[in-house]
């Protein structure tokens, strides 16, 4: 069905590729919405993402392959709009030793906790966290949906995990040390 | 550190994204539909795309070929038994046709690296047999292969990323740059003739000759010009390459012994629009390559 509406679109049918939209677009705009945290910058970054796809389209040559790709085009401007809107925000984050990590995450549950945590993150790990706990894709399907070498999937996996944890815990020490301070 | 922390981390991360929108808004759909109407698609065509037809000729094409070329697939790229070639690992098999009848290609299920594949005079004047070497596994978790666009002569080996293509005997533009110049019918009959073909509109570089199968055969890295290379809407044929501009590629010509064959890798339009991997994907060809045997 969804080949169909592709080999349609690429021959220049626009409702096929409005049905493609609609198909595709509530995942996209899952995607986008959750490496952006910002409903407006993600539906600026579906709406780019779907004008390119429809521009290119005609250069992708697996047909089979069309959401993949998209993905790939949707996280790219996901990346811009995060770059073009955002503010540089300073991404510090304390990486001290994990000797009291267990505890704290055994706690974690503080929603705003994790998205303060969250937003610190680069969008580039961000976008692998979400391909892999949000879509449930395993890392060599990230690696191929975001079309980036495994071991990078890895890498940013594993330094998403450390500098989540990190930030979590400075947040934690943040508001332990506003609370025990005299007003 | 308890061993249960880092899942407990992705149990709540899970939670945390778990929570929010899911829903493309009606006034989105519409606000994009209004862009797409007012943008023109770009004019350029992938190698795998046939000719304009009409779409019943189109769908009577696509059952001939299919039908013919089902039956075919069993047995042109099955794990070699009779070669004298090692089979260490066997294939799945798969003879089903595409489930669209737009690109009539065929596929030929999973591949195993460290299996070994023959093709059959059937689907190439020469057949030949390959021992898929070891690919990274940043570049795929599996290997598929299929035949495309009615033309048996034409097989697509494709990792995760990117692609391989072999061809014999395939329609090609005669300028690969300016592919409205008309075609030529066979693949130059020559690794010297291919690089004089190659450089007619391409920006090539200097040969670099291979060992294969005891043969000599020549390798090239090209680009496709940015600009004034011409893009053909409608082609007056059914070119099995068909580059853009802007592109990378590596291009090999083997002689057979009687005929010579292209091998090429693809990049961009198969991931994303870029050829980040093209680098791994040519030296995993290389090793391709080096492995082909001609019984």
């Amino acid at each position: 069905m969804l080949r169909a509406l592709v080999d349609r679109a690429m021959q220049g049918d626009e409702e096929a590729f409005a049905s493609l939209v609609r198909s595709v677009g509530d995942r996209c705009m899952a995607i986008a919405y959750r490496i952006l945290r910002d409903i407006d910058l993600a539906e600026d970054a579906v709406q780019t993402s779907f004008v390119t796809a429809w521009r290119q389209l005609r250069t992708l040559r697996d047909a089979d392959r069309f959401e993949a790709w998209l993905h790939r085009l949707l996280v790219n401007a996901c990346y811009a709009e995060a770059r073009r809107r955002r503010p540089p925000t300073l991404n510090v984050v304390d990486l001290e030793p994990a000797s009291t990590w267990a505890d704290e995450y055994l706690a974690i549950h503080d929603r705003d906790q994790l998205e303060r945590g969250f937003q610190r993150l680069p969008a580039e790990q961000r976008a692998v966290l979400v391909f892999h706990h949000y879509l449930g894709m395993t890392m060599p399907e990230v690696a191929e949906h975001l079309a980036i070498p495994l071991g990078t999937v890895k890498s940013r996996m594993h330094y998403a995990t450390i500098a989540l944890r990190a930030a979590i815990e400075a947040d934690d020490r943040t508001t332990s040390h506003a609370k025990e301070r005299p007003a | 550190m308890s061993a249960s922390a880092p899942r407990d981390l992705d149990r709540a991360l899970e939670a945390f994204l778990d929570a929010g929108p899911n829903q493309l808004s009606n006034r989105l759909a519409l606000s994009i539909a209004d862009e797409v109407h007012r943008t023109r698609q770009r004019a350029s065509r992938g190698p795998w795309r046939i000719p304009s037809m009409s779409r019943f000729a189109l769908t009577v094409a696509a059952v001939a070929v299919a039908a013919v070329v089902a039956g075919m697939a069993l047995i042109v790229m099955r794990p070699s038994s009779n070669t004298g070639v090692t089979h260490s690992q066997p294939a799945t098999q798969s003879a089903a046709p595409s489930a669209s009848p737009a690109v009539p290609s065929v596929p030929l299920g999973i591949l195993n690296d460290g299996g070994t594949y023959g093709t059959t005079a059937a689907t190439f004047s020469q057949p030949f047999t390959v021992t898929l070497p070891r690919i990274p596994a940043d570049l795929a978790s599996s290997i598929r292969g299929d035949l495309l666009g009615g033309n048996t002569h034409n097989l697509r080996i494709r990792p995760a990323v990117g692609a391989i293509t072999i061809h014999d005997d395939a329609v090609l533009p005669a300028d690969l740059c300016h592919p409205d110049n008309g075609f030529i019918t066979d693949v130059p009959a020559t690794p010297q003739a291919v690089g004089t073909w190659l450089a007619k509109g391409l920006t090539v570089s200097s040969a670099v000759q291979m060992t294969v199968d005891g043969r000599v055969a020549l390798r090239w890295d090209v680009f496709v010009p940015k600009t004034g290379c011409t893009q053909v809407e409608t082609p007056a044929g059914s070119p099995a390459i068909w580059f853009n501009p802007g592109e990378h590629h590596r291009v090999y010509a083997i002689p057979t012994g009687t005929d010579t064959i292209l091998v090429i890798t693809w990049g961009a339009g198969y991931q994303g629009e870029g050829e980040q991997q093209l680098p791994e994907i040519n030296t995993w060809t290389d090793s391709f390559v080096q492995a082909l045997r001609f019984p």
